[in-house]
Parts: structure tokens; sequence; C-alpha cells
């Protein structure tokens, strides 16, 4: 973080815009700014160079078409370099296909990603339609919300950490490392889960203070309590508290 | 499901003349359009408003009306390829394709692909824009009027749907090109704000429909039915003076004589096209966003339609997922007033603050549950 303000890179909303990630960027900044912290948001879009010097990339997801050309700028770019010297990434969706080595590109061709995750992704036999609630591999973030909808399917072959694991399905989901957070939840993400919004921030400006009256913790438990098949204990005590 | 026996839509759709209308948004108004100028005009017509427009919505409206010399038909864009193949119509009129629900239906491309593969070999009129690079790509090929609307979503049409290149902008409004040689096509007729040319004809004047869109689809509607015979001057005056879509309202009672405007906003381009007609004004709005499946299960969306434009302005958030709506509308700067579950409820709370406007924009069910409860107060 240079000069005390964090810049946070929304890498092509424009064609990885599909399904709502730009939020991911916005609440992140957003988070900052209600805490008095400086932040700046860079906007990369397709006709734009990726600049090497950001804080956080956020990728989002998109159609085979638009994936494919982001592909196409990503590779090349100071993306991974900028990774390796310690900035941090988020990918969803298309944005986390694009962190692993080969994905599924326009018109059936495979096309190379960035490397920086050993995965692979292929074409699924369905799509992968609805919410879904993880219980998160670390438990400081509880219970995790997200609407996924995908046909491809991302097998990790790192021994990386997943974000978690699907409730009452057991199947993993993600990737979430000290600097990296890679998944296929939309929702968008980060705007369900203010825990994991903040987790993100904080590879950067290191812990932050919780923030008052944070509706998005509102959201998250709601939407827990409701797709996770279980009523949560937050929910029960604000129940207990009003009653 | 509802099953049809076989050869039925098209025992139905024989000896008469048969229009389709599909899009992301403006299907009910341009066929409610396309009816008033075909009905001026004193001629008989089928046609399926409200939102029935599946197979069985199509053959219903057919069947309801034996003797209408047309059926002019609103459909969904999935149900394109088999109104096509068992309706034959003579026009199809084409609007904008931008993300929709995208839990149940296809990705923007998906559907422009859809359309090319089903369009080869047809002998039907296409009424489209030139805004809409997929749209121009389904149609390759295709007898099409084209027409340049003013405004555009262009959410959806940053990748060439031919080839994968970014597309180059070319000129606004509605300019574009590829390194592929896919480009925006000469357009036969142009609408600019509430005018319309086509060729040298041009009429300028209000839509009754409230809000800038219906000027866009206004044209589609009017250069849609010089193909069905009616002069442009009938067609103009007729879809103009459309007051009302189907069992839609537009206003809805607050308290003592005054009134809310009630909107259905039912994805990105909608609300994008109704925030460039709310502009600066000091409405409250009360946002009501339902999750059932006609309203699309997930309201990811929401981070997709430039709410700051609105910063500042008060809003009550509303329906089953009245939190996202809230997270949304305070990030993008606006002033929350409450979370309110209940749509009425919603709506008095907006009402109670002071006398200003009150604007209620609503998804799909949430808008007909308000419509219901209306009518039974």
């Amino acid at each position: 973080m240079t000069d005390s303000v964090m810049r946070i890179g929304a890498l092509y909303p424009d064609l990885l815009g599909t399904y709502g990630d730009r939020g991911n960027a916005a609440v992140l900044a957003e988070r900052l700014r209600v805490r008095g912290i400086p932040v700046e948001v860079v906007t990369v879009l397709a006709d734009d160079a990726v600049p090497a010097s950001l804080d956080c990339y956020v990728i989002g997801g998109g159609e085979d078409h638009a994936q494919t050309a982001a592909a196409q700028r990503l590779i090349g770019s100071p993306l991974v370099a900028a990774y390796e010297a310690g900035a941090s990434i988020v990918g969803v969706c298309a944005g986390f296909q694009l962190l692993g080595r080969t994905l599924p590109g326009a018109d059936g061709i495979v096309l190379d990603g960035l490397g920086i995750i050993d995965a692979t992704t292929v074409v699924g036999a369905t799509r992968q339609v609805g919410d879904v609630v993880l219980e998160a591999t670390d438990p400081s973030l509880g219970e995790l919300s997200g609407f996924e909808n995908h046909r491809g399917v991302t097998e990790v072959h790192d021994d990386l950490p997943p974000l978690g694991h699907v409730l009452h399905g057991g199947v993993r989901e993600g990737v979430l490392t000290d600097r990296m957070l890679a998944t296929y939840l939309h929702g968008p993400v980060l705007v369900r889960n203010p825990a994991l919004a903040d987790r993100v921030l904080s590879w950067t400006t290191g812990p932050l203070a919780p923030i008052a009256d944070d509706i998005a913790v509102e959201l998250n438990h709601a939407l827990v309590t409701r797709f996770g098949n279980r009523r949560s204990t937050w929910l029960r005590a604000r129940r207990r508290a009003r009653a | 499901m509802l099953r049809l026996s076989p050869g039925l839509p098209t025992r139905l759709a024989q000896d008469r003349v048969i229009a389709l209308v599909s899009a992301t948004n403006g299907k009910s108004a341009i066929t409610t359009m396309i009816g008033a100028a075909l009905r001026a005009e004193g001629r008989t017509v089928a046609s399926n408003i409200g939102g029935a427009n599946m197979m069985p919505g199509l053959v219903t409206a057919l069947a309801a009306a034996p003797d209408a010399q047309y059926g002019i038909l609103e459909t969904d864009e999935a149900v394109v390829p088999r109104a096509l193949r068992e309706l034959a119509p003579t026009v199809i009129v084409v609007g904008e394709l931008s993300r929709d629900q995208l839990d149940r239906h296809h990705e923007v491309r998906k559907v422009a692909a859809l359309w090319r593969s089903a369009f080869v070999g047809t002998s039907a009129q296409f009424v489209a824009p030139v805004n809409d690079p997929n749209v121009v790509w389904a149609l390759e090929g295709q007898a099409v009027d084209w027409v340049e609307l003013e405004t555009s979503a262009k959410l959806d049409s940053v990748a060439c749907p031919k080839c994968a290149s970014v597309l180059r902008r070319t000129g606004e409004p509605s300019g574009w090109s590829c390194a592929c040689g896919l480009e925006s096509p000469r357009p036969h007729a142009v609408q600019r704000g509430d005018s319309l040319q086509v060729g040298d004809w041009r009429a300028a004047g209000p839509t009754v429909l409230p809000g800038r869109w219906q000027q866009s689809n206004r044209a589609l509607a009017v250069v849609a039915s010089t193909h069905l015979d009616v002069s442009l001057d009938r067609a103009f005056e007729a879809a103009s003076t459309v007051a009302r879509v189907g069992r839609r309202i537009d206003t809805m009672p607050i308290t003592s004589g005054r009134a809310a405007r009630l909107v259905l906003v039912k994805n990105p381009a909608g609300w994008a096209a109704l925030i460039d007609d709310l502009g600066a004004g000091e409405a409250t709005l009360v946002f009501v966003q339902n999750d059932e499946s006609a309203d699309g299960r997930d309201p990811s969306w929401l981070w997709d339609v430039p709410y700051e434009r609105l910063a500042r302005r008060p809003f009550v958030a509303s329906g089953t997922r009245a939190l996202d709506v809230a997270v949304r509308l305070r990030t993008a700067g606006l002033e929350l007033v409450a979370v309110e579950p209940d749509p009425l409820r919603a709506l008095a709370i907006a009402g109670a603050r002071s006398g200003g406007d009150v604007v209620v924009a609503a998804s799909y069910t949430a808008y007909h549950d308000i419509v219901r409860r209306i009518g039974r107060r």
C-alpha cells in the first residue's frame, strides 16, 4: 500500500461482469471508506493496459467469448508479476478459471490460463445453478453464502486450502490462501460475506476494526439461514432480543 | 407443463398473418403497439399481452380469437425457434438482448446463437435495432429493416459474438465494428428522442406510455407495422396513443389523493432506462425485489446497474431480497430510509416521509402482488 491508499483493480468489468461481480471491488472500497481508510478503485476496461502496481486485483465471471478475449489480454500482462511481488487476487467464476493452467474457451477451444494456481477446468456435464452455503475452511469466517451459475468444473491440483465445503454436501469449493481468493460464488461473494471481504482487505491493510451497524452482516446471516437449511444462532439471538 | 396437440399451433396459425415480437425488454409494449396499429385500420387481432409468452400462451391467444386476421405474439426468447417453425410468421420483430435472470435464461450470446441457427432458411421479414451486435450477428444474411435506436444497453456487447475480439465503437449512439467484418448495418429508420425518421418520412411526438424507452419500442413497432400494410402515419399515431399494456398499471394510491408511480423493472437494461427517466428528481424510491423463479433467483445483477447516478436519493428497500437492495443502494450513495420486506408497508413508509413524489420499482412477482393487493383494497 503506497501513500496509505489501497489501490484495487477491477479487471475487465466490461468483459467479465456478466454476473454482478463488479460489486466485489465496489464493496471492498466501500468497507474501507466507512472506516476512513483511503482507497482508490482502478477500473481496467478491455482496451486498457493492466497496471503493475495495484494492491489487489479483482476478476469476475463472464460468457465464453468474453472470457476468451479477457484471457488473451491477461496473458503477458503484469498481473502475474504483480502477484509474485505481493499483490493479492480475487478471481470469481471465469476469474477463478483464468487463474489456473487451462480452461475452456469459445467454441470448444482450450485456453491457457495464468498458471497462478495449478488447476485445470473442463466443461461439466450439467450447469450448476443455485444458492450455496459453505462452511469456511477457516472457522473464523463462519458460513459463506453465494450463488453459483457455471458449467465449468475446476480441479485444483495444488495442495491449496479450499475456501470451504458445501454445507450438507461436503464438496470442496474454491481456494483461499493468504493472498488469493478463487471461487465460483457470485452474489457478489464479497457483498454477501463481509468477513471474507475484510479478510481480503486485511491482506493489504492489516487487521480491521468491525463496522458498526453493518447491514452486510445482516444480509449474510439472512442468506446463510435461509439457504443453509438451518437457523443461525445469530438470528435466534436477535429474535430473542426483540421479543 | 401443458402439452400441445401436435400440429395444433400450425393449424391455428394457418390462413392468418403472424408476427412474433421478442427481446429482453419491451416485448409487451411493442406487441401492444403493433396490435393498436392494426386495429386502427379496422383489422382483427389475436394477441397475448401480459407475459403468457411461452408456446402454450401463444397458442391460447390464437385459439381465443379464431376469426382474427392477425396473430401478434410476444414470444419468449427461448421459444422463438419453435414459434418460427410452427407458426410461420411473416414478420419477426427482434429487440435488444441483454442479461436477464441468468439462473434460468441463457447468457446473451447463447440466445443469439440459438436464434442465428433457427433463422437459417426462413423467409420472414425482420425488424431489428442496429445497436445490438448480438442481434446483428444472429440476423446475418436475413431480410432486415434495421432501426437505429437512440439509447442502447451495451452491457452485453463488448466482445464480438462472431470472433470474440473486443468490438470497436465507431460513433454514438449505435456505431460499432469488428476486425472480422461484423459491423453495425446502415439503418432503414432512425429514432432520436421522440422523433422517428423512415426514409423521407418523419414524425415526432410523445408516447402516452411513460418512460423514454417507449420511444424505442414505438420505433420498432411502427416499422414492423409497415410490413403488415399499415401506413407510417397511422402506425405512429396508434402506437403513440397506446395508454396501457395488458393489465399493467402506472400509478398506485398512497394516501388522501396522492399517488405513486409504479414501474415493473426486471433487469439491468430496464433499470438503466428507468434511471435515465428518473433523472435528477427528488422522488423517494421504493425498490421491491423478490426472488421467485419469475424474478430470477439471483439478484447479483443489482451490481450491474449504475445506481450511483441516483446518489443521495432516499429509498425504502423491500421484497424478499430487501437486504440485498439495501446493501447495493447504500453502497451507491443513496439514503436508506428503511428495510421493509412488505411492499405496501414500504410504500406507506415512503408516503409518510413528505409530500414529495414516490416511485415504486418492482420486480415481476412483486409488481403483480402489488397490483392484486391494491385491487382488493
